[in-house]
């Protein structure tokens, strides 16, 4: 399987994505000024094809949300955006505000992280439903609030024709979520950003909001682009995963690799935290330290600091991003690697090839010629 | 909800009891002598046996020279019967002060409070949305010297000018003195012209109205514009509002319905809070342009050590306050769906 | 010394810590904005000419009366009133009696405010619910009301003037301190300075009480200006401090009479508000010495 992942450099590697990816985003960085300059994200770049279904990892702070919510500008007015986010053609960060409008709800949905407090509490949720809908489809007021009704149901609320008159604090998390999902995709966009959709709800709600995600989009070939902090939760549903550790993606490969084959030391980390019914564990490994302070440059590689596997260059300079293939290759010809003490012995992943190499630095700089080969 | 308003209604007479019984104890924890001060002197200075005669004559006239228990006792049992007592600085039943005083000084805060809040909310919302960038800077700026501008230098200044000089401003009182009045029904001067047609008393009691209602409006107006500003900052931080946002709303509607609808929650307690304290300058603006209100009674009562009139200026704002703040307590159900629930029936 | 009261001490100490953060929040006492070193400025160039006003004007009851009522000039810049007295020096030695009147309310009502509800808050059960009744009587009656009749009662001095306003005020103080009170004396440095013995008094004022001050301290900034304006409104209303000392409130009722000579009204208006103004620009460096904590 060849990787999508784009390199460093910014020229875009679409060999695992579709032809003509429907979202290509290039150099993309969000700084906050607030009281000290924070670079939440650095500089990330990837795409995402038409219909495809995307997970995007990391721990809280990773800048995953910032990095997502940033392709729609929906960030704070302290928070600077560089980079380029073509989507279908169009770069998005050139639009106006009010052309940008146009983009969000109606090209870009959006599920966030807390359906408590990302509904309005004074608003019923029939309001806050037909508002989106004649929005973006200019319809008589009647006949949004039947389109309204149809939307709730749709997302499995029941009883939907009565409770549409309800107001947030009415629901549960749950129905919330629902909810925010029918106004999302009402205008049928062609992206959906889930934000950490599940986060907030519990568990036994999780999967079926999941569920319903992945139904409504499959339904109609809307690109998702899945962010959470869980690798588990992107497991069943997405096809490609990227990590992010602060401010960077770190690793992107095909969700099958990224579960078999990881090849970033962080990911395995990840991994190692990660509960296992198929292996008994005495306790969850923790990944030692703290994230770097994205008020603070970094020199090298953000991970360094708590990587088992780092050397003196890890310190100085970033090593490209990594891939499975390029990992792999690394490990058939046999560079010099590194490798993860096994602290319990036993092989951490299953699989054939389980590679305990997380060898960064192995793959030749792109100059010398495409790594992906 | 009916019966949230009958049993708050059914305080009032204890809230009416309390505020006698506070009168009663602030009038005996200040050393007054309220008959020299009905004579114009202050401390027990006259000693000639002939002004003895006639403080004790006063003393006798309003009871002052009885214990304080009685004389509250007398006062409470007079008020059974809706009788507030003589007022020293009219000589006037209070009752027929009040009823004279009350309804133009409610016209007035009307008015104010409309101006206030057409002139605050916009403002607030607009810094708001502007917010570190130029015009809130300057929002900054003009609000502060609004909070810091005493009151009643700014209703002197601004007569001067729009009165004296401009001619915009009519002169004092509710009506000029060539307008002959409407029958008094209401006693507010505005309602009494509608209901009696006389347009021309209408153009006239709105004109005289404009000057001191637009002032302390624009005076409160700028105090709710720094709430309305701080509470909308914080809604247009908000996860909803981003949400409003992120649906490709236009402005406006992110504005007004998603930030403006729960920055005016805290804003409907801070008007009735900020009523209680509007007596100050409804006292200095009825002072300066010469509005015959209960504010420039309370202003006599108190200055003319009014036991009476005080009470009964007392009674009247408290019972404003309780009216108010039910007031407040509906509208906060209006606004919040959250708190309509908790409420019942 | 056994291990546990060297465990007390330290706990003791804590309180010593929180309160070192005084030392920090003097160095965030700095202005950030242009407003606030303006605010700054202001005071300190107002407050300097007020205090240096012997030597920077003439008497403020000096009558000359072939120049009463002039306008502006080379000799009297801001002009003289009806008696010839000129009035810059009356504005600064007028302001020297508004500041007076600021300070003094508030070192009258703080004092007492603080002093009430910290006892109250202290104390706690009947003694708490007795002593906030009180509290409760005070506030719930009209302030304006209360300091009226004080002023008129007792005649107008500014001495009658600081009473007024500080009996009208000093509820405030006591609701707001026994709050924080309530809140502090649970803490843990506390208990553990009751447990080595600190007696309940000492314990309240040296322990409890300075924990508790932080949110007053910008309150009380911010309300000196109001208590300002409320002196000088009590004087417009011919309660405050009566002729012929010059303050600026009375300087106001005064030109009243005298409707076309503009700049009798101006100037004492004008500077109440500047010096009023000054106080709220300048205090959000107060409010932020108190509710950031540095250093983090």
């Amino acid at each position: 399987m060849k990787s999508p992942a784009a390199d460093p450099a910014g020229a875009a590697d679409t060999s695992g994505a579709p032809a003509a990816p429907l979202l290509s985003v290039r150099d993309l960085s969000v700084t906050f000024h607030a009281h000290a300059e924070v670079r939440a994200v650095n500089g990330i770049s990837y795409d995402l094809g038409a219909g495809e279904h995307v997970g995007l990892v990391g721990e809280s702070g990773s800048g995953k949300s910032a990095g997502a919510l940033a392709l729609v500008r929906l960030v704070p007015d302290y928070a600077e955006i560089e980079g380029q986010v073509m989507l279908d053609g169009v770069d998005l960060a050139r639009l106006t505000e009010r052309e940008l409008r146009d983009v969000r709800g109606r090209r870009v949905g959006i599920v966030y992280q807390d359906p408590f407090s990302s509904l309005n509490p004074v608003l019923t949720i029939e309001k806050q439903l037909t508002e989106v809908v004649r929005r973006h489809s200019r319809v008589r007021a009647g006949k949004a609030r039947a389109e309204a009704a149809r939307l709730l149901e749709s997302v499995g609320v029941p009883n939907a024709a009565e409770r549409i008159s309800d107001y947030p604090h009415q629901y549960s998390g749950g129905m919330r979520q629902r909810a925010v999902i029918a106004m999302a995709v009402s205008p049928r966009p062609a992206l959906l950003i889930a934000d950490e959709p599940t986060t907030a709800l519990d568990v036994t709600v999780q999967a079926q909001i999941l569920e319903l995600l992945q139904d409504l989009t499959s339904e109609h070939g809307t690109t998702m682009l899945l962010i959470t902090h869980d690798l588990a939760v992107v497991a069943g549903i997405t096809r490609r995963v990227m990590v992010m550790y602060a401010g960077r993606i770190v690793e992107a490969s095909s969700t099958e690799d990224v579960f078999t084959r990881p090849a970033h030391p962080y990911t395995v980390a990840l991994h190692r935290s990660l509960p296992r019914i198929d292996e008994r564990r005495e306790r969850l490994m923790t990944i030692e330290g703290q994230p770097p302070d994205p008020s603070r440059p970094i020199a090298g590689c953000p991970f360094a600091p708590r990587c088992s596997a780092r050397i003196d260059r890890c310190t100085m300079e970033d090593p490209p991003l990594m891939t499975v293939p390029t990992a792999r290759r690394a490990a058939a010809e046999g560079w010099d690697r590194r490798m993860i003490r096994e602290q319990d012995g036993g092989a951490l992943f299953p699989g054939p090839a389980a590679p305990q190499l997380t060898a960064c630095w192995n793959p030749p700089p792109p100059a010398e010629g495409s790594p992906d080969e | 909800m009916r019966w949230f308003i009958l049993r708050r209604l059914s305080l009032m007479p204890f809230v009416l009891l309390g505020m006698t019984f506070i009168t009663f104890v602030v009038s005996q924890l200040i050393p007054i002598d309220p008959a020299a001060a009905y004579l114009g002197g202050r401390g027990a200075v006259h000693t000639d046996e002939a002004e003895q005669n006639i403080l004790n004559a006063l003393n006798a006239r309003w009871g002052w020279d009885r214990p304080i228990l009685e004389r509250y006792w007398i006062y409470l049992t007079n008020l059974t019967k809706g009788d507030l007592g003589e007022a020293s600085n009219t000589l006037r039943p209070v009752t027929t002060d009040l009823a004279k005083v009350v309804p133009p000084t409610i016209e007035l805060v009307l008015a104010a409070m409309l101006a206030a809040l057409a002139i605050g909310i916009p403002l607030g919302v607009f810094a708001a949305s502007r917010k570190g960038r130029f015009w809130d800077e300057g929002f900054k700026v003009v609000s502060t010297l609004a909070i810091s501008v005493p009151v009643f230098w700014l209703a002197i200044v601004g007569f001067t000018i729009f009165y004296g000089r401009l001619g915009w401003a009519a002169g004092p009182g509710q009506l000029d003195i060539f307008t002959r009045a409407p029958p008094a029904v209401t006693r507010m001067v505005v309602l009494d012209s509608i209901i009696a047609r006389r347009w021309d008393a209408l153009w006239d009691a709105l004109h005289h109205l404009a000057y001191p209602a637009l002032l302390l409006g624009t005076v409160i107006g700028f105090y709710f514009a720094r709430v309305v500003r701080s509470e909308m900052v914080e809604a247009l931080e908000s996860d909803y509002v981003r949400t409003a946002r992120g649906k490709g709303l236009k402005r406006s509607l992110v504005l007004y319905r998603h930030g403006l609808r729960n920055a005016i929650i805290p804003m409907i307690t801070l008007s009735g809070l900020a009523f209680g304290s509007l007596l100050t300058s409804v006292i200095v603006i009825e002072h300066v342009v010469g509005w015959p209100g209960l504010g420039e009674y309370a202003f006599r009562a108190a200055t003319r050590l009014d036991l009476n009139g005080i009470a009964g200026v007392v009674m009247v704002i408290s019972l404003a306050y309780v009216m108010v703040n039910l007031a407040v307590d509906l509208l906060y159900t209006v606004a919040d769906p959250r708190v309509r629930e908790g409420m019942g029936t | 010394m056994t291990r546990r009261t060297k465990r007390l001490e330290e706990a003791a100490s804590r309180r010593n810590e929180e309160s070192g953060r005084m030392g920090a929040a003097i160095a965030n006492l700095r202005p950030r904005t242009f407003l606030e070193a303006y605010g700054v400025v202001v005071i300190v160039v107002m407050v300097a000419a007020i205090a240096a006003a012997p030597l920077l004007a003439s008497d403020p009851l000096e009558q000359d009366l072939s120049v009463a009522l002039t306008g502006p000039s080379a000799d009297h810049w801001m002009g003289t009133d009806n008696l010839g007295r000129d009035i810059w020096s009356r504005i600064l030695n007028g302001g020297r009696v508004s500041l007076v009147i600021g300070l003094f309310v508030l070192i009258a009502a703080g004092t007492v405010g603080v002093v009430y509800g910290a006892i109250s808050g202290y104390l706690g059960g009947i003694v708490d619910a007795v002593m906030m009744r009180v509290v409760d009587i005070f506030l719930s009656f009209p302030a304006i009301m209360l300091a009226l009749l004080i002023s008129a009662a007792l005649g107008p001095t500014i001495r009658n003037v600081i009473l007024a306003i500080a009996a009208a005020w000093w509820p405030v103080y006591a609701r707001l301190i026994r709050g924080q009170v309530i809140v502090v004396k649970e803490r843990e440095y506390v208990t553990a300075s009751r447990a080595l013995g600190a007696g309940p008094m000492r314990n309240l004022f040296q322990t409890v009480l300075p924990n508790s001050l932080g949110v007053m301290k910008t309150i009380f900034v911010l309300d000196i200006g109001y208590a300002i304006l409320a002196g000088s409104t009590l004087s417009f209303l011919g309660l405050g401090v009566s002729l012929p000392t010059p303050e600026w409130g009375v300087m106001i009722r005064e030109a009243l009479q005298f409707p076309n000579s503009w700049w009798l009204i101006l100037s004492p208006g004008l500077a109440l508000m500047l010096f009023v103004s000054a106080i709220n620009f300048a205090g959000g460096i107060v409010t932020r010495s108190v509710h950031e904590i540095p250093g983090r």
